[in-house]
């Protein structure tokens, strides 16, 4: 463990040599890294997504065969869903951000912190192993029976996952622990900036519910490898097991990819309205309450496949979590209401995600009603549901995240001008590619299907289209912040004049993130009696 | 006696109090978690047991009631010594907690020497589940019974393994001298590590040996 | 937050030790009266329950620890006992409704209770 005496050094400098950065303990350089892996791997799933998309231009065969498409989709959906989403926010920017924004000087357990970065790296090495050994056809819902049987290689992409779990679980234990022994003096509960309770609720789910995925996945391995019919319904057992198992992680799991989301918009609404958002106590309990009403909701998943009564529970149960989410939107919308707003770039993410989370979720409440979800299930109409809560809700608070905190990450600006550009792309990508997949859906289209009627030709164009907007989106998002980092001018320690503990810190931040002893005396964004740090 | 080295809190904690209870906060998630781990198992027990009374009832005839009993002694009294070893640290009486560990350690071997002797007799009348499935007078879908069998008892004595090579480690440190009663934080972990298996161990033996 | 170094007085534990050992007795005395399958099972895991109860809160000092976790301990039993009675009873209803919604509505379930679905299943 480095004991550094002269701590006023920026981290990126403290030290150097791969090294110095592969077994680093500081929580920034984890971040970083963690960082650099799920770009890489967005990248990845995004090629595979443009694939696909490409493949359905058309319902004769164009560059894939079925089980090749089959193959594709699977991969975008495991990488996206295991090596993107779920570390997205909390083990990339919460790595970075949580302890700085608590006044801490590193996270509770550090060297669990790198162990979780290890673990991650080898589970996504299997994951991303299974595509030289045979690919995977089923799915990232690895369904039985069919993932039993096929010939592809179930085995080493479901080993691959139960290993990221792990990961996810050290990450958990820490946040949640740091969340409660490392605050600094003066920084009650009810003073926490909203992102540090979005990422302890998620924590809070990353614990109780991931183990019981790894579980299911072993049994998976099991059933595979051995044949001991527990999924097996000919040797006594039963499939939907599988999906009950899978589904009570999985459902919360939807809760960990867009509640940390949820944080990272609340810190900008607040910033770029400079002004205290409306609500605080309730933003924060919604954040909790989501967690827990989503362990309660895994059945509606399952309305085509389990028992009528338990579907009936389940849809019922569905509404409630629907309440938390409408609270905070409408709290968002309120707090922006004669607010002092600054159209900076992170703000255009605010308001693209109150536009595109709005859809998502009130498509979720539809898909949630029982009778209409029968005729729903797994049409494109659920695959464009959740793209606008995973992508148009969490990526793009992401990339709002990277804009917002890429100042105080890097110490360089990038170019407002070039980032304005981009959101505008990626808005308007993303809405050409999912909201015809609504109507396609509603007309019956079914998910996962390698062609399709000639009715649906112009619609399945039209959206393929929009992944190249959309990629050349993301693409130019790559090249301006690259030019930032090289050219980029110098980042004050404050820019955007934001009152949480961060922009107290220098832009990069020293290595045990503050030269002085921190102390908080207001709310977090409270902009009448808090003095705005650097400004 | 054996000389006492102090402990230093690590740099970004503020005392030791601190760094005490992030780690007991730190270990009791990870019990939950465990807990959770363990979960999936109990309730694909309880969908089995479920759909096939009649079958579990006589299965769980099959294994001996009489070692799942002493197993179950063996290990509550191990947990008992394991306590004991905390409370003798915290009393500062070193070697006692040492002792206590080795007999802590010794009950687990006795208790995974015991399975062995059980699991060599499972898989003798071919019971143990898949291809190697061969019992001839079985009640349809036993082989269910037996993978709940096999993967609750397997799963639970990994973590009885990976407990004994914990407290192989504690026996370590208190050897030298890392471990008094002014800093026990390892040694009260791995006891709590170990209180777990103990309670998932209570769970098991009623619910697989002693069915009906 | 209170510092949580708590010393359990040895009394305690021994107390503990020997209601631990009898309990076991009983659960095992116990199987061998006839209670009917359901009951025997209901008490078997409340004794269970109640050994594990006294592992938590004396073994492991919980009686003497930090409320919140003690929250930990029952969230995650309670999560657990949601996820079981969930996946039961969804398997002990998959038939339940169907006659219903036939008499009623004249609606097959799409969902089919396992014994129907699989002839060979049925004992």
């Amino acid at each position: 463990m480095v004991h550094s005496a002269s701590s006023s050094v920026n981290f990126f400098k403290a030290s150097s040599g791969w090294r110095s950065w592969l077994f680093t303990l500081d929580h920034k350089r984890i971040g970083i890294m963690y960082l650099v892996s799920i770009i890489i791997a967005f990248g990845l799933g995004g090629l595979f997504a443009m694939a696909l998309r490409l493949e359905l231009l058309s319902p004769s065969p164009i560059l894939f065969s079925a089980k090749e498409y089959n193959q594709l989709f699977t991969l975008h959906g495991a990488i996206m869903t295991f090596l993107f989403i779920i570390p997205s926010i909390p083990a990339a920017l919460g790595n970075f951000l949580l302890p700085i924004m608590i006044g801490a000087k590193d996270f509770a357990f550090p060297k669990l912190n790198l162990a979780s970065l290890h673990i991650y790296i080898l589970g996504s090495f299997f994951l991303l192993a299974s595509l030289f050994v045979g690919g995977v056809d089923t799915g990232w819902t690895f369904y039985t029976p069919y993932s039993v049987e096929t010939d592809t290689s179930t085995v080493m992409t479901t080993l691959g996952v139960f290993i990221l779990g792990f990961s996810s679980i050290l990450t958990g234990i820490n946040f949640i622990v740091t969340v409660h022994k490392m605050r600094v003096p003066g920084l009650t509960w009810m003073r926490l900036p909203l992102l540090i309770w979005a990422l302890y609720s998620t924590a809070v789910i990353q614990v109780l519910a991931t183990p019981v995925l790894a579980i299911t996945l072993m049994l998976l391995i099991v059933e595979r490898v051995f044949g001991v019919g527990i999924f097996d319904p000919a040797l006594g057992g039963d499939p939907v097991l599988f999906q009950h198992f899978f589904w009570f992680y999985s459902h919360p799991a939807v809760y960990i990819m867009i509640l940390p989301a949820m944080g990272v918009i609340s810190e900008i609404v607040t910033t770029f309205c400079k002004k205290n958002i409306f609500g605080y106590k309730i933003m924060a309990a919604s954040s909790i309450s989501i967690a827990v009403i989503g362990f309660l909701v895994w059945g509606h998943h399952m309305f085509t496949s389990q028992s009528p009564l338990a579907s009936a529970i389940f849809s019922f149960l569905t509404f409630f979590v629907s309440i938390p989410s409408g609270i905070k939107l409408f709290n968002w919308v309120a707090t922006m209401y004669r607010g002092n707003i600054d159209l900076k770039t992170p703000f255009l993410y605010f308001l693209a995600f109150l536009f595109l989370f709005f859809i998502g979720g009130i498509t979720g409440v539809v898909l949630g009603a029982l009778s209409l979800n029968v005729h729903l299930h797994d049409t494109y109409f659920v695959v464009a549901h959740f793209h606008y809560v995973m992508v148009g809700g969490t990526t793009i608070a992401f990339l709002g995240g990277i804009h917002y905190w890429w100042p105080k990450i890097t110490g360089r600006m990038y170019s407002e001008t070039w980032a304005r550009v981009a959101c505008g792309l990626i808005f308007l990508g993303f809405n050409m590619v999912f909201l015809v997949q609504f109507f396609m859906g509603s007309k019956g289209m079914p998910r996962r299907y390698y062609t399709y009627l000639d009715q649906f030709q112009p619609m399945h164009a039209f959206s393929t289209s929009g992944t190249w907007v959309l990629g050349l989106g993301f693409i130019l998002v790559v090249f301006y912040l690259i030019d930032s980092l090289l050219n980029g001018e110098q980042a004050p320690a404050n820019p955007w004049g934001g009152l949480t503990l961060e922009w107290r810190a220098a832009s990069p931040p020293v290595l045990e993130n503050f030269d002085t002893p921190q102390q908080v005396t207001h709310d977090p964004y409270d902009y009448e009696n808090g003095s705005i740090p650097h400004a | 006696m054996l000389k006492s080295v102090p402990h230093h809190v690590a740099h970004h904690f503020e005392d030791a109090d601190q760094e005490f209870d992030a780690a007991k906060i730190g270990m009791w998630l990870f019990l939950a978690q465990e807990l959770l781990f363990f979960s999936a198992l109990f309730v694909g027990y309880g969908v089995f047991r479920f759909l096939h009374p009649e079958m579990f009832l006589h299965a769980s005839k099959l294994l001996s009631w009489k070692m799942g009993l002493v197993n179950t002694m063996v290990l509550i009294t191990s947990s008992f010594t394991m306590v004991l070893a905390v409370w003798m640290t915290q009393m500062n009486r070193v070697r006692e907690s040492i002792r206590l560990l080795w007999a802590t350690a010794g009950l687990a071997m006795v208790f995974m020497v015991i399975k062995y002797f059980e699991y060599s007799s499972k898989i003798h009348h071919g019971y143990l589940p898949g291809s190697w499935f061969s019992a001839a007078d079985a009640y349809e879908h036993l082989h269910l019974f037996f993978t709940c069998y096999f993967l609750i008892t397997g799963l639970h004595g990994i973590h009885v393994l990976i407990g004994v090579g914990l407290i192989l480690w504690l026996i370590r440190k208190s050897k030298q001298g890392l471990l008094h009663k002014d800093y026990y934080t390892p040694l009260e972990m791995v006891g709590l590590y170990w209180h777990l298996v103990d309670i998932v161990w209570i769970f098991v033996f009623p619910l697989l040996y002693l069915v009906g | 937050m209170a510092s949580s170094h708590h010393i359990v007085p040895v009394k305690a534990l021994i107390g503990t030790f020997i209601a631990l050992l009898g309990l076991t007795a009983v659960t095992v005395l116990v199987t061998f009266i006839d209670l009917g399958p359901a009951l025997n099972l209901v008490l078997a895991l409340l004794i269970a329950g109640i050994k594990a109860s006294l592992v938590l809160f004396v073994f492991m000092a919980l009686r003497w620890d930090s409320g919140y976790n003690v929250l930990i301990v029952l969230s995650s039993f309670l999560f657990i006992a949601l996820f079981a009675v969930f996946v039961i009873a969804d398997f002990a209803f998959r038939d339940s409704i169907d006659p219903i919604e036939k008499q009623t509505f004249g609606l097959e379930s799409p969902v089919k209770p396992l014994s129907e679905a699989h002839p060979y299943n049925a004992h």
